[in-house]
């Protein structure tokens, strides 16, 4: 029952074919079967209840929404009132949000059942979810490879069935990345479509919360919920609404970027397939050159641990934290006490993020990344006035093995080289799974322009007709 | 400009609240980082002006404190605050 498609299974328990308790039940049959992923973090004690409120609404012939009873998982860096929201980090654990972010509520107003909550790299740092404090989560094709991340226990919770959606947070590509290494859809909307109130903050300027499903019609449906302006995040632009499109394919143009070309030769050959399903479909396909991409990763890192530093600050046990001993620390020793829960890699970031803005270094890396960012931005509006959509490979390399990447965190940085690019300019881009190497899928990225997410997800939907 | 040294990241560890042990590892893996980093002198965007985006205070939401009922009723609630987890 749970591998259809969310919007069916709603409308199953909306019309009583089914009841939201029974998917419920199933669900967290499965999240205990395959349990050795390591998925979840939390799961919802009241999910059931939960189900059973919206079966009695069912049964009195009350409306039901959109959602009615599906199961949704959620990132642990999106707070949820009731049940713990750790960012998998020591620093967060025990603490239980006393308000739901804004995508949480408005999908429990469409009758979701948040299941639980996901693993991540400790607050989102990460591209493999080997950072998070609470242990990896494996990749469902072959458990000797990571899932990819950060959001990697949603990627892993969508694919295994655990999950109908599942709502991740992209900073990077980290819910593109995932949804490329697991074979499930993920989007980054464009920046300011989705609230990101109640989103614990790791860099503010680029990160999206976005959906993640096992189709784009679900990312779609999610999308409809979970979009639209938001008094509690200023970012939140009037967009257009995400309405079905219907054209045809002749006459709209896709750019295949040179810059994003990977290496093996064997996810260019997926990549080319894909070409020409859309050349096929009708669309016009040609080479494109967005030569900013080669500084996009640096730009993107070098923004990051900046806005990290500062977002991360507030973590200094004062006005929320652990219960600490104070006798015999030193003010600020007190505070480097409790800023040891961090891990590893959150504090190499936070280094970083010290020394780019700082003077001395500022002019040669956090400015210079700055205009990275505004060049590529007009390099980015540039080439989509010639092409409607950018086609690249979401990530150019497999799955990696479990630690491979770990003590490298260069070779880690340069996974994100094709995902970074729509994080930089606010485009809207979605993976979609297309064929697999050797047993393990591989995503195409398509980008579009800004408030262009539904004419994305329309193109989106023809990759994976194709891909099927 | 000279590569940052392990005192470099041991004073910035330092003024960031940061126990780093003695700090090799950090001090490699920033070292990587920061010189990965420099590929942005080659990207020629000296004369680029930056985007930026003007909002208006007034469009902003009111910095204002919310109570929220929930921690309000919590039985572990002491005069507005809360018990957190004792640190190991």
């Amino acid at each position: 029952m749970i591998g259809g498609d969310a919007a069916g299974l709603a409308a199953m328990v909306r019309g009583g074919e089914i009841t939201a308790e029974s998917l419920i039940e199933e669900t967290m049959g499965r999240i205990e079967a395959t349990s050795h992923l390591h998925a979840f973090l939390h799961l919802n004690p009241n999910a059931a209840e939960q189900a059973r409120r919206i079966d009695g609404r069912v049964r009195s012939g009350k409306k039901v929404g959109r959602l009615a009873g599906i199961p949704v998982s959620i990132k642990d860096n999106i707070c949820t009132m009731d049940y713990p929201t750790t960012c998998a980090s020591r620093m967060l654990e025990g603490y239980v949000p006393p308000y739901d972010a804004t995508v949480v509520r408005r999908l429990l107003e469409e009758d979701a059942v948040i299941i639980g909550k996901t693993n991540m790299d400790e607050f989102a740092m990460g591209l493999s979810t080997e950072f998070s404090a609470y242990g990896p989560t494996l990749n469902p094709h072959d458990t000797s490879k990571v899932p990819g991340g950060s959001s990697g226990g949603s990627a892993a919770s969508v694919y295994s069935r655990t999950s109908a959606i599942s709502l991740g947070s992209d900073t990077g590509g980290s819910v593109r990345n995932p949804a490329s290494f697991c074979g499930v859809v993920g989007l980054k909307p464009t920046y300011g479509m989705v609230s990101r109130y109640g989103l614990i903050s790791y860099a503010n300027s680029i990160e999206q919360v976005g959906p993640m499903a096992r189709t784009v019609s679900d990312v779609e449906l999610a999308m409809g919920v979970i979009s639209g302006p938001d008094g509690n995040d200023h970012t939140t632009a009037s967009s257009k609404a995400m309405e079905p499109c219907g054209a045809n394919p002749k006459g709209f143009r896709v750019g295949i970027v040179k810059q994003m070309a990977s290496q093996d030769p064997r996810i260019q050959r997926v990549l080319g397939r894909a070409v020409d399903a859309l050349a096929s479909a009708g669309f016009e396909c040609g080479e494109a050159s967005l030569e900013m991409v080669d500084y996009s990763v640096a730009a993107y890192y070098t923004i990051t641990s900046t806005e990290a530093g500062s977002n991360l600050a507030r973590y200094d046990n004062i006005r929320y934290g652990y219960d600490l001993e104070t006798a015999g620390y030193e003010f600020h020793q007190y505070i480097t006490k409790a800023r040891s829960m961090f891990g590893a890699e959150v504090k190499r970031r936070i280094i970083a993020g010290g020394f780019v803005p700082s003077a001395g270094y500022a002019g040669r890396y956090f400015l210079k990344a700055l205009k990275v960012k505004s060049r590529l931005t007009r390099q980015m509006n540039d080439l989509l006035k010639e092409y409607d959509y950018l086609i690249s490979p979401t990530v150019p390399v497999l799955p990696y093995d479990l630690g491979e990447r770990v003590d490298d965190p260069v070779s880690m940085f340069l996974v994100d080289a094709n995902t970074a690019t729509a994080n930089l300019t606010g485009k809207p881009a979605v993976s979609v799974p297309f064929g697999k190497v050797e047993g393990l899928p591989v995503g195409v990225q398509l980008m579009a322009d800004s408030m262009e997410d539904a004419p994305l997800l329309w193109a989106a939907k023809m990759l994976e007709g194709a891909a099927q | 400009m000279r590569m940052v040294t392990d005192e470099d990241v041991k004073q910035m560890a330092a003024m960031m609240r940061l126990d780093i042990g003695d700090g090799g590892d950090y001090t490699r893996k920033v070292q990587r980082m920061l010189a990965y980093f420099d590929v942005l002198d080659s990207a020629g965007v000296e004369d680029e002006t930056i985007l930026v985006q003007h909002i208006r205070l007034s469009q902003l939401r009111q910095d204002v404190h919310v109570r929220h009922r929930r921690i309000e009723c919590r039985a572990e609630n002491e005069r507005g605050q809360l018990r957190a987890p004792r640190l190991g």
